[in-house]
């Protein structure tokens, strides 16, 4: 746990330059530990306003055993994962944030056994809170399996409520 | 202990990522389930805390149990949650949590079930949330 708060404070006095590799390094240090390695969450790509992560369905994450669809707590964890980091690249700074409401919306089962993509989107970030956005897809983007719109409370902002 | 079980003569749901989750139902002494969530390194966000997504998680699993204790399932499948809306309302430290749900609404088709979670007391939740359900 020392060594959590360490990263976390050494990823908390980085701030976001040119070096867009920092980014991914610590985003997949992120995802490699806690809950997100539990799930088998990973790193797929990130721009200057968007993330993507990726998840293998497992039998472990099934809801339902007589369907063999995915539950929706991993998509969701995705999600909060990948609109969480969104915020980071709309900030330009990596910073602790807690999630402060999140509403998803399930449009249509998982086809079991390929990987999900979440894609989170930060499209507003003011001082104290940031909006997000993301849908979560099998394949088409344009054909998503779940959308969710959220918001995050900035943590190094805490003297501002 | 009163054990009223489930309609369709189920003393448990069998959802393979509630178990991923570590999750457990118990039945209280007026019969209410209460769900709990052991504290659990794999269950881990920002250091010192529960990753929200493992919260949501909890909370859909939650709402699924409860809709399955109240509605016998149709075709043999679980109730499959269509929207949730979750507000974290405090940081819920690397502990166990538990949670309790209520049928706010029981359609034929239609489930809207609210969910509570808290850890020390159940007076302050760290997560409420609202999830409508189809079956």
């Amino acid at each position: 746990m020392a060594d959590d708060i360490r990263a976390s404070q050494a990823a908390r006095d980085l701030a976001l330059g040119a070096d867009k590799s920092e980014f991914e390094r610590i985003v997949r240090w992120l995802l490699g530990n806690g809950h997100g390695q539990a799930i088998g969450a990973e790193y797929l790509g990130h721009s200057d306003d968007w993330v993507e992560f990726g998840l293998c369905q497992r039998p472990d994450l099934v809801a339902d055993p007589a369907t063999g669809v995915i539950a929706s707590g991993p998509i969701i964890t995705l999600l909060d994962f990948a609109t969480s980091t969104s915020t980071w690249l709309r900030r330009k700074k990596v910073a602790p944030n807690a999630t402060l409401d999140l509403r998803i919306d399930y449009l249509r089962p998982a086809r079991p056994g390929v990987m999900i993509v979440a894609r989170g989107e930060c499209y507003a970030a003011k001082r104290t809170v940031s909006f997000v956005r993301g849908i979560a897809h099998d394949g088409d983007p344009d054909d998503p399996i779940a959308h969710c719109v959220g918001t995050f409370f900035n943590m190094d902002e805490k003297s501002s409520v | 202990m009163k054990n009223t079980g489930m309609p369709n003569g189920q003393k448990t749901v069998d959802m393979p990522y509630a178990a991923t989750l570590g999750l457990t139902f118990e039945q209280d002494a007026e019969g209410e389930w209460l769900a709990i969530m052991p504290r659990a390194d794999t269950l881990g966000g920002r250091p010192g805390f529960v990753h929200g997504g493992a919260l949501a998680g909890m909370l859909e699993c939650v709402a699924i149990h409860k809709v399955q204790t109240v509605a016998a399932p149709r075709e043999g499948k679980l109730a499959r949650p269509i929207n949730l809306s979750i507000s974290y309302l405090r940081g819920a430290t690397h502990d166990h949590c538990y949670a309790k749900a209520e049928i706010v609404r029981l359609g034929g088709r239609i489930i809207v079930v609210s969910v509570r979670v808290w850890q020390d007391d159940p007076q302050k939740p760290v997560v409420m949330g609202q999830v409508s359900l189809m079956r």
